[in-house]
């Protein structure tokens, strides 16, 4: 089978942030949109900014999105099995009679990232930009994009 | 001493090898492990972290990584710091130098999936996980103390940013911590204690806020000798603000008197900032 394009949207706060989980220590924090889709350099990697350790980008999606990505899977699925058995109850003979009642679509909830009490960090490495909890800032924060130690 | 820059590069180079060790994939599984064991021997700042700890330890970590009776596996995590990070620094020397499957070790330590990459993963979680957070934090520290030191300069060549007037007389800048903003801070900390006694906070949670209070105060009184110190101890004290013990009963006077210190200290925290 052909690999599946789905694309989804997730819609930053205010200040143009989205939010992301670490998969290490699950803290949660905010990347500015228009940095994490720059075409030039594309960010194959990524890095808390709370524990700094590093994963690819998808690893770094907040459990609302992963079951958002899964739930617009889920509906393309239902939407070829509807499409399917339609052709199929469409062909009906006197011998065989099929009726179908399509499934209904997974409700699918607008994404929006959530404020709180942040404070925006700017890189001076990369000059990208982090928007961590601050009372979760321990000693150190990280570059989300370069790994480096802001401050 | 390094400088600042070398430290932050060790600490990224090993923030990569120790992510890529605690995300062990089926099918390669050695080879980060091996990656990660040989930076560690040869970084000498970061040996140099494990050594210090572990100097004189006396402890086997078969005690800490060990098999019951029955055959089944288990990790005893000991209580003393050292003895953990000595029998994690060892079962790893172990494992790498005997060339011991990390496959058969993960399997021993169920994790409620079916894949094996999420066995070795929690394996590698369970028994190295607090061997990295403990270098890394060590490694924070180098390199605070690097950036104070650095500061400790810039400061004192930045004639009288922050002066303490022991006589009283009044120094015409904006910046000077002045005997009335002192006496100022010292009633609201001992408001605080009065009240951090009524609290229903663990007793360690409280000595630790208590330390904080106090370094802030040392170092207003001292015209800021350890300004990163001072930022960190000012950050311990506005996330203990988030404490849900201080949303009832005495935690909300608590809550108001460490408000009123936070809002005396920020300006001067935004100075060294
Ligand atoms: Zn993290
Ligand atoms: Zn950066």
């Amino acid at each position: 089978m052909a690999d599946i394009e789905f694309k989804f949207q997730i819609e930053a706060d205010d200040d143009g942030y989205v939010s992301y989980e670490c998969p290490f220590c699950k803290s949660t924090f905010s990347l500015n949109a228009s940095e994490v889709q720059k075409d030039d350099p594309v960010y194959t990697e990524m890095y808390c900014p709370y524990c700094g350790l590093n994963d690819v980008p998808t690893n770094f999606y907040t459990k609302e999105v992963i079951e958002q990505t899964q739930n617009i899977a889920m509906n393309y699925m239902i939407d070829e099995i509807n499409k399917a058995f339609k052709k199929i109850t469409k062909n009906n003979n006197k011998y065989v009679k099929m009726t179908y009642k399509p499934l209904k679509n997974q409700s699918i909830k607008d994404l929006k990232t959530k404020e709180g009490t942040e404070e925006i960090f700017e890189c001076k490495n990369c000059s990208n930009h982090v928007k961590v909890d601050y009372y979760l800032g321990k000693t150190k924060v990280y570059c989300a994009f370069c790994g480096i130690d802001i401050c | 001493m390094l400088d600042i820059k070398e430290y932050k590069k060790i600490s990224l180079d090993f923030r990569r090898v120790a992510s890529n060790f605690l995300r062990t994939e089926y099918t390669n599984q050695d080879i980060p492990l091996q990656r990660f064991y040989s930076y560690i021997e040869k970084e000498s700042t970061i040996k140099n972290i494990i050594l210090n700890k572990i100097d004189g330890v006396d402890y086997d970590f078969h005690d800490c990584f060990g098999k019951d009776e029955f055959g089944r596996s288990y990790i005893d995590i000991p209580l003393d710091e050292e003895k953990h990070i000595k029998a994690m620094y060892d079962y790893l020397s172990y494992i790498v130098e005997n060339n011991v499957s990390l496959y058969s070790l993960s399997m021993d330590f169920p994790c409620g999936s079916k894949k094996i990459t999420d066995y070795l993963q929690n394996f590698i979680d369970l028994a190295f996980k607090p061997l990295i957070d403990y270098i890394q934090d060590e490694l924070s520290k180098l390199m605070i103390m690097v950036e104070e030191e650095k500061m400790g300069i810039d400061m004192s060549n930045n004639q009288g940013v922050i002066n303490y007037a022991k006589d009283n007389s009044v120094i015409k800048s904006d910046n000077v911590i002045n005997h009335n903003t002192l006496e100022e801070i010292a009633n609201v900390i001992e408001s605080i204690k009065d009240t951090i006694k009524n609290v229903d906070i663990d007793k360690d949670e409280k000595d630790n806020v208590l330390d904080d209070i106090e370094l802030v105060q040392e170092q207003l009184q001292c015209s800021i000798e350890k300004p990163a110190r001072l930022r960190k101890a000012f950050n311990n004290i506005k996330s203990f603000l988030t404490n849900s013990a201080l949303l009832t009963g005495a935690g909300i006077t608590l809550a108001e008197n460490i408000n009123e210190l936070v809002t005396i200290v920020q300006p001067f925290i935004d100075k060294i900032a």
